[in-house]
């Protein structure tokens, strides 16, 4: 069932919601737009393209306790972090909560990941389908769409005199506020973004493993973390602990599998020690690992690394060049 | 449009060269007057700390900034270093802070201005105000300038013996 809420609606509604759970929207911070828990709702922004970085910081945040283990009167006791709120984050693009719904492979498969489960149980997503398509994006070749309502719980879209709200899951209509009036015209067009084929990807990456193209691209990669940084499909970390007089703190952070000591093991053993073998492990990742597990490819065509890279490595130009490659290998 | 690195750029041709391309540049470059970082300097503490907090807690240690640095050059740098261990893993305010401080102090007197971090940085913290300030504060004391004599060592990669050290004589 679709609604219409008035822009003044909205915020009644979301002004309410930041009454009894956290609320996570995009904010204006030194020109940047960033998903954070706001304190009031006079800090989101409608106005912007994408965010630099993905919401799912809200789900594996950059850095978080695990545990602590702790000495109290001789006994030695672990504390497990807990999730203590229920939260909404509001304003995700359809893109990143495919993102999501991908991550959520990894992490709830069992045994699931107690923080990360916490979280996403306690958390609904209110979607907000794309004005425009900009010039990064491929959403729609890897499973997604401007107006995808597939992994939100209520899907908004800006029209003239306000947004249509689609309720999409029993948790979204909870949360959708009573006496809105039914929305019944036509929803509008979506944006087309560009199309990125698919084709024969796995099977690419799989001939190609031992290709020198890895190595030519490499050769203008700075190996810095910035795609596995920016990219909602995105989940490794590094795991440490944190002694602190007589308390330990076991902490994760995001990691990347294109710095330099990731790979290394104890006894000094690394075996990606190329830049070449670093680079393909990102996209051999995407395209044949992850599929291979969960059988869908783990992008989104969000397009953040395209922009945010310094150097221009394109997985677009990457995608193309592996199926002209394999064609070229084939004959064909 | 130029770009503010190149609006800054006091050298039209570049010092060592074996053959150059092209014809000269005739531009007359703006006189350096650290306009930005003098008036950075003249805010209180309180107002540059509360500027710099905002600026690092966006910070998600990627090191783009590093890895793209033409003077980062250590093959381990400190930040993953375990002993002795500099900095941890957490990206979060303190250590995020401590990373871009220690980056910026083993630049100083080293930066040759190109400013590619700023260019990188995805979360567009404005580095050059940093590296800009030591670039000023290594002029005034050591009237050293990176870049601009291959004869000559940086202030910080040199010891005379007869040094007046204003401390601890």
């Amino acid at each position: 069932m679709n609604f219409l809420a008035s822009k003044d609606d909205l915020m009644r509604w979301l002004d309410s919601l930041l009454h009894e759970r956290t609320v996570i929207a995009p904010v204006q911070v030194q020109g940047q737009t960033v998903f954070q828990p706001i304190s009031k709702v006079e800090e989101i922004t409608f106005d912007f393209d994408n965010t630099a970085l993905s919401p799912k910081g809200w789900f594996l945040p950059p850095t978080e306790t695990l545990f602590t283990v702790q000495r109290d009167d001789g006994q030695v006791n672990l504390v497990p972090a807990m999730v203590e709120r229920d939260a909404v984050i509001f304003g995700l693009h359809p893109c990143d909560a495919r993102g999501i719904a991908l991550m959520d492979k990894p992490f709830l498969q069992e045994p699931s990941d107690a923080l990360y489960q916490g979280r996403r149980s306690r958390t609904a997503l209110i979607g907000l389908a794309c004005r425009q398509s900009l010039p990064e994006c491929f959403c729609t070749s890897m499973g997604s769409a401007p107006n995808d309502p597939s992994h939100v719980d209520i899907l908004l879209t800006e029209v003239k005199n306000g947004y249509i709200v689609q309720v999409v899951t029993e948790k979204g209509r909870a949360l959708v506020p009573k006496g809105l009036a039914k929305y019944k015209g036509a929803p509008p067009t979506p944006p087309k973004p560009q199309s990125v084929p698919t084709t024969e990807l796995s099977s690419a990456m799989r001939e190609l493993f031992n290709d020198t193209y890895w190595g030519r691209l490499a050769d203008r990669c700075l190996h810095c973390n910035i795609c596995a940084y920016v990219c909602p499909t995105c989940y490794c970390f590094d795991v440490r602990d944190y002694p602190d007089k007589g308390r330990v703190e076991r902490v994760r952070s995001w990691e990347s599998c294109q710095s330099p000591g990731f790979s290394l093991t104890a006894g000094g053993y690394d075996p990606r020690t190329t830049k070449g073998e670093r680079l393909r492990q990102r996209f051999s990742h995407k395209f044949l690992y992850f599929p291979e597990r969960f059988q869908d490819v783990a992008c989104v065509g969000c397009g953040r690394c395209v922009k945010a890279c310094p150097v221009n490595i394109d997985i677009r130009e990457v995608i193309s060049d592996l199926q002209q490659l394999t064609e070229v290998k084939s004959g064909s | 449009m130029l770009q503010a690195r190149c609006q800054r750029c006091q050298l039209s041709k570049p010092l060592v060269y074996d053959f150059l391309a092209g014809q000269e540049l005739v531009r007359q470059a703006e006189d350096e007057t650290y306009s930005d970082i003098v008036e950075t300097e003249a805010k209180s503490v309180a107002a540059k700390k509360e500027f710099w907090e905002e600026q690092f807690n966006r910070c998600i240690r990627c090191y783009a900034c590093r890895q793209v640095c033409p003077g980062c050059y250590c093959p381990v740098c400190f930040a993953e270093r375990l002993e002795p261990l500099w900095v941890g893993i957490r990206i979060a305010p303190d250590e995020n802070e401590f990373w871009q401080t220690m980056r910026t102090f083993h630049l100083a007197g080293r930066c040759i201005g190109c400013n590619e971090c700023e260019r990188v940085c995805p979360v567009d913290i404005p580095l050059s105000l940093l590296n800009r300030k030591l670039e000023k504060d290594v002029k005034e004391l050591f009237a050293f300038q990176a870049g601009l004599d291959p004869e000559e060592s940086p202030p910080f990669a040199t010891f005379k013996k007869d040094e007046k050290l204003e401390f601890g004589e």
